[in-house]
């Protein structure tokens, strides 16, 4: 499999032929449909969560109701956890921030892990680099199903279960398509660079930390803010192996399956979270989708 | 000699920092993709038995007998308590399964290549779009998941207020006549995001000289489409489609966002990736270890030794057979 960046390629605008008029068509009714379910959710998260009623989800409300304020205020959310081995009564701010903890630490170790490894096997042509190189490209390539009993027994045996301060060790892995990214743009960067830095005396470690990664920067940010999404969004880890340690995505899950927890238990309430919970990851992809929509491609798995 | 002995200090120096850039992430993949792997097919041979009130786990070909009773139509005995592991039949998860990869890769696919052509073509508000599709990529399952289930329980009572028109169960998601298909939707529907994004990407590549030879014969978009743009494609497709044969037995379709556990022996919805999925949860939260996490290794193993050898003849026929980019 490789990577590569996108070429640049200006196509003169064309007229619209039926065939893309069509097409123009569905794409307008797909947008219609995803912005009208979010800004239903909001509309929703202004109902009184007193006398809502599904009947009435698409009425104007009486009374506007600032749902998404309530949800910060202590007295009116409860939500059971366990801290240090203690029950603890979790307000919506410290999910905000357990949630913000798994965030950035995993996206942190899941960014800068295959970049070191890319640049180490891109940039010092030992054998073991191509072998790292196949490696990745194989275990991506075969699929291994219904490990999770096993990986469930490991992180047990090495106390990673419940342990919110080390959880990123299990995201400490070089594995997946980012691998092939950063090893594409190590691989690409010229020698003449580190070269005359080595004639200067610089060491390795200035070499990686002067040249190598401020040349990624954009690569770097990039595949960190798509990794930061993915963990801000994820409940299933959590779910499994942060049992006392809700997130807003794990609570969120909660709150729509179950629906039990004082103050999380109306909907116009669980569409004030909606929107709590949707607004980071929102602000960051309105912010930065120029670069996460950029310049990857995926071409062939070749013999 | 003294210009050798400082090359060979600055190999040994390559070499320190090299090990040192790897020597962790390698520790890592050894702990928690080697072991955790190797581990997976151990336990696929234990069963936990319990004598004199002394718990113990001994070597076994019984979890294999199961899973092979369970393939060929009977009841098996997983752990010597029946209903530790919710047990639907094996080849009415092996349908829904390959029901549902196939309906949700046979629309998702070539939607995603038209999306992503319109994209390619920059023609009106291409811009616009690829957010709009790639913006449910951003969003959690289970927010998507909670607005949706809101929103179809409201308009089912407005359907019902308004028109008086009767929806089964209070909504699309309720009614069991029509929960697999509105999941199947669900799931389509939120999914072009990464697709379009590498498709029209790739498609980016493709040189605008072979276009615009292909505009002076007379083609048309469609024509343009479909003999110039698609097997161009066809390297980032065929990656798609290998890689895709794992979510063959891994893919939850959000049932679990949707419903919890609660769907796992629903015979309409529960598929591998999702019954595995529910089973491990329930398990996994118990006090001790469920003793069901043997015989779900067992299973894990067998479907893994369906998937390999699928992927790799899958990836030999496109290969073989798919079109040439040049």
């Amino acid at each position: 499999m490789k990577t590569a960046l996108k070429r640049s390629n200006h196509l003169p605008k064309e007229r619209l032929s039926i065939f893309a008029i069509v097409l123009l068509v569905v794409l307008a009714i797909y947008s219609v449909s995803l912005v009208g379910l979010l800004l239903f959710s909001l509309f929703t998260s202004f109902q009184d969560p007193g006398i809502f009623t599904f009947a009435k989800a698409f009425s104007w409300p009486e009374e506007f109701h600032f749902n998404i304020g309530d949800l910060f205020s202590a007295d009116k959310l409860s939500i059971l956890g366990r801290w240090n081995g203690k029950i603890h009564k979790y307000s919506f701010v410290e999910l905000f921030g357990i949630s913000l903890w798994y965030s950035l630490t995993s996206g942190v170790v899941k960014t800068l892990v295959p970049c070191l490894v890319a640049y180490a096997c891109a940039r010092y042509r030992f054998k073991s680099s191509a072998i790292i190189y196949t490696l990745v490209i194989i275990v991506m390539a075969i699929p291994v199903v219904g490990n999770q009993p096993s990986e469930f027994k490991v992180v047990n045996f090495f106390g990673l279960y419940n342990n919110l301060f080390f959880i990123w060790v299990l995201k400490f892995s070089f594995l997946g398509m980012y691998f092939l990214v950063f090893y594409e743009h190590f691989r690409s960067m010229p020698d003449s660079f580190s070269e005359a830095a080595k004639i200067d005396g610089a060491s390795n470690t200035q070499i990686l930390l002067r040249i190598g990664l401020p040349l990624a920067r954009n690569v770097f940010l990039t595949v960190f803010i798509i990794e930061f999404i993915v963990f801000w969004n994820d409940y299933q880890t959590p779910l499994i192996y942060l049992k006392d340690y809700p997130t807003l995505a794990y609570e969120m899950y909660n709150a729509v399956i179950f629906g039990s927890q004082p103050g999380l238990d109306k909907i116009p309430q669980k569409a004030g979270a909606t929107i709590v919970i949707l607004l980071p990851a929102l602000a960051l992809f309105l912010a930065f989708h120029k670069k996460l929509l950029g310049n990857l491609t995926i071409g062939g798995i070749k013999g | 000699m003294a210009k050798m002995t400082n090359r060979k200090k600055q190999s040994l120096k390559d070499l320190g920092f090299y090990i040192a850039l790897l020597a962790l992430p390698l520790l890592q993949f050894a702990i928690f993709y080697v072991v955790v792997n190797f581990n997976s097919f151990v336990l696929a041979f234990e069963k936990v038995t319990i004598e004199g009130g002394v718990r113990s786990e001994i070597f076994t070909f019984d979890n294999f007998v199961n899973v092979f009773r369970w393939i060929g139509g009977e009841s098996p005995n997983w752990t010597g308590n029946p209903s530790d592991i919710i047990t639907l039949p094996f080849w009415t998860l092996m349908w829904n399964s390959v029901k549902s990869w196939f309906i949700c890769n046979a629309i998702s696919i070539p939607l995603a290549l038209l999306f992503s052509y319109y994209i390619f073509k920059k023609f009106f508000g291409s811009s616009f779009f690829r957010v709009m599709l790639f913006l449910p990529s951003i969003i959690s399952t289970v927010v998507l998941c909670g607005i949706f289930i809101w929103f179809d329980s409201s308009f089912a009572a407005f359907m019902q207020n308004t028109f008086n028109v009767t929806i089964e169960g209070g909504g699309f998601l309720s009614d069991t006549k029509t929960q697999y298909m509105t999941v199947m939707f669900f799931y389509i529907w939120l999914n072009f995001g990464t697709t379009v994004l590498l498709f029209s990407n790739k498609m980016a590549s493709i040189s605008t000289e072979v276009l615009e030879a292909a505009k002076v014969d007379g083609a048309n978009q469609w024509r343009e489409f479909t003999s110039i743009v698609l097997p161009q494609t066809f390297s980032t497709l065929s990656v798609f489609l290998i890689t895709g044969i794992a979510g063959l037995f891994v893919c939850q379709y959000n049932v679990f966002s949707f419903f919890g556990s609660r769907a796992i022996d629903s015979t309409s919805l529960s598929t591998f990736g999702y019954w595995f999925f529910s089973n491990v949860y329930d398990k996994a939260n118990q006090m001790t270890p469920s003793a069901a996490l043997f015989p779900l290794s067992a299973i894990g193993l067998v479907l893994t030794m369906i998937a390999v050898p699928l992927t790799l003849v899958i990836r030999h026929l496109l290969t073989k057979y798919g079109p040439s980019e040049d």
